[in-house]
């Protein structure tokens, strides 16, 4: 539980700013819109992290869950970061 | 569904909600409560203090009241917060210079009518004391482990949600009264936890972001803005005014006239008008307020005074959505988009989680009481957190409530001894909870709550018996609000003790009848 615990909210909490700058970068917005729009979908998207983690079976299920979106969100960012 | 990711989901709804259900109760039972922190206000202040009518003075007026013959502080700020629905009273916060006061400002309660002043708005600590509780706990860092918890909260909500979707429409109406004490309780927290859910994801959603903000406000400023987090305030509607005292003395006649000019185009006097180098050529003057007619839309205006010229504006055309979308945000968090009917539908519903709270911490205990091969020390651990966080904390604030009532106003350490009879209580209870019988400590503390209760109106008439009579002539019927309060929840109280102590009895009345038959 405690590894879980420890990937849900350190990989959730990555997983949630890497997709929320993603959608800075992609949204059509004015930059407050669009700062809006990445706090209030940012902590659902935590939480849902938690819910991935928690219903492994593992620590390392866990991993996989969290880890494999926030590398692909992690390269969007590096693209636009860099571009 | 799959089968081990329902029962790893169980798992963890079971675990988490057991750790975090003693601060989880204190959050919802404290912002219950806080829910009326006005009200509590009024009714420490009121009674001391009757206003008599006649004509408000200006804020202009207030201001120099306020930092008549006080170490005021030029190069800082004066803050005046107008009477206005919630509270008759002028709230004036003056910095001062610290090397002569000995501390940094001084927040004055003033008659709108006098400007005599009242008392310090600290003095009357126990509505913000209940509203901090349910922030952050009045302890350093509070607010993020209040952050953390209300994420931990998110996940119980999504976690229940789906443990619960299949049944979630066709078990609403199922409360089955007939049967054993654990499908009761299931019951009641399935039909809370389904009732409530609107109210919980907003509660979850507003109080992460209120909280713990700043982990993406970091994160912002770093990669999107590079550092810069004035930029990232400036877009997010952070509105701060930075000017130069010039050191060349100077009253200004326009304060009051610029002050009514706002109130009428935004159809509401400014809750707060706070002066920057007050007194000097270079005073600027920065009114927030609400905007008539729009939901959670605010107004913000810094004026030149030397030439009324407009530093910023942010009204219904001009302002940032992530301004508006936080105050709506908070407008939806305290029900303070509707009058008081609204606020007690919150409140019921505050007190209803409560109640889910702790029959889901009921079902974990009597689940893991009837696993035998495992320790029971875990069960008296989460039994005696459930009675300290719960009836200990309710204990406590009742204990609060008369401390405020019973402090004189001129006793200057009066606000710290609110909050060390609120703390006293808690730990006492704690310690009885360890010695006594649960179920002789759930009556017992259910009892002496009301007797708390029922005391401090007792108080409230023996200590201000004009004043209530004159606020009642005046019309002004908050701190009776307050009493029909105490006394209908003192009531409620006495009845639940009642019940309980007949439960005990009837079992104490089977156990003796079984010793008789064997």
């Amino acid at each position: 539980m405690l590894h879980k615990t420890l990937v849900a909210i350190f990989l959730g909490c990555l997983l949630s700013i890497s997709v929320m700058l993603n959608l800075n970068y992609i949204l059509p917005l004015n930059i407050d819109e669009k700062l809006l729009i990445g706090l209030v979908v940012a902590f659902p998207m935590w939480a849902i992290a938690l819910v991935m983690c928690y219903s492994s079976d593992s620590a390392k299920q866990a991993w996989q869950r969290c880890g494999y979106p926030l590398i692909v969100s992690a390269l969007i960012n590096i693209y636009y970061f860099l571009g | 569904m799959k089968k081990y990711t329902l029962k790893n989901l169980t798992d963890a709804h079971g675990w988490l909600g057991i750790i975090i259900s003693g601060l989880l109760f204190v959050v919802f039972f404290a912002g219950s409560i806080s829910l009326f922190r006005h009200e509590i206000f009024l009714w420490s202040v009121q009674p001391t203090h009757v206003i008599k009518q006649g004509e408000i003075l200006s804020a202009s007026e207030i201001m120099e009241l306020a930092i008549a013959d006080r170490p005021f502080n030029a190069k800082e700020h004066l803050t005046i917060l107008p009477p206005s629905e919630e509270t008759p009273y002028y709230q004036a916060y003056v910095d001062l210079i610290e090397e002569q006061a000995g501390r940094e400002f001084i927040g004055l309660l003033l008659d709108p009518y006098t400007g005599q002043v009242v008392g310090e708005i600290d003095q009357f600590i126990l509505a913000d004391f209940i509203y901090q509780l349910h922030r952050d706990l009045n302890i350093p860092f509070g607010i993020y482990i209040i952050g953390f918890v209300t994420l931990f909260f998110f996940f119980m909500l999504l976690s229940g949600i789906l443990l619960h979707a299949r049944k979630l429409v066709g078990n609403f109406f199922q409360y089955r009264t007939d049967s054993n004490t654990r499908s009761k309780l299931l019951d009641m927290h399935n039909v809370v936890g389904t009732i409530s859910i609107p109210f919980t994801l907003m509660y979850a959603l507003s109080g992460l972001i209120f909280n713990l903000v700043i982990i993406y406000q970091i994160a912002f400023a770093v990669i999107l803005y590079k550092g810069d987090q004035e930029a990232l305030l400036n877009d997010a509607g952070v509105r701060s005014v930075e000017v130069e005292w010039q050191d060349n003395p100077q009253k200004f006649n326009n304060i009051d006239q610029l002050v009514e000019q706002y109130s009428a185009e935004f159809g509401h006097v400014p809750k707060v008008v706070r002066m920057y180098n007050y007194g000097d050529e270079s005073t600027v003057m920065h009114l927030i307020g609400r905007i008539d007619g729009n939901f959670a839309q605010r107004f913000e205006v810094a004026i030149n005074l030397s030439d009324n010229s407009i530093i910023f504006k942010d009204d219904v055309n001009q302002h940032s959505e992530v301004r508006h979308g936080i105050d709506t945000l908070s407008e939806l968090h305290f029900g303070g988009f509707a009058g008081l009917d609204l606020r007690f539908i919150y409140f019921i519903l505050g007190i209803a989680v409560c109640g889910l709270i702790v029959t889901g911490n009921l079902l974990w205990i009597e689940k893991r009481q009837k696993q035998l091969k495992i320790s029971q020390r875990s069960v008296k651990v989460a039994t005696c957190t459930t009675l300290i966080s719960t009836l200990g904390v309710g204990i406590a604030c009742c204990v609060a409530f008369l401390a405020e009532r019973l402090l004189p106003v001129s006793f200057p350490e009066r606000a710290d001894f609110v909050v060390y009879a609120f703390v006293a209580t808690l730990l006492i209870s704690a310690i009885i909870a360890l010695f006594i019988e649960k179920r002789t400590f759930l009556v017992a503390s259910f009892v002496s709550a009301a007797g708390i209760l029922l005391l401090t109106i007792i108080s409230d008439w023996l200590l201000f018996p004009e004043n209530l009579q004159l606020l009642w002539q005046a019309g002004q019927y908050t701190a009776f609000g307050m009493q029909v309060g105490f006394a209908a929840v003192a009531a409620l109280f006495t009845f639940i003790a009642y019940k309980l102590a007949q439960k005990t009895a009837i079992e104490e009345t089977i156990i003796e009848g079984d010793f008789a038959t064997n």
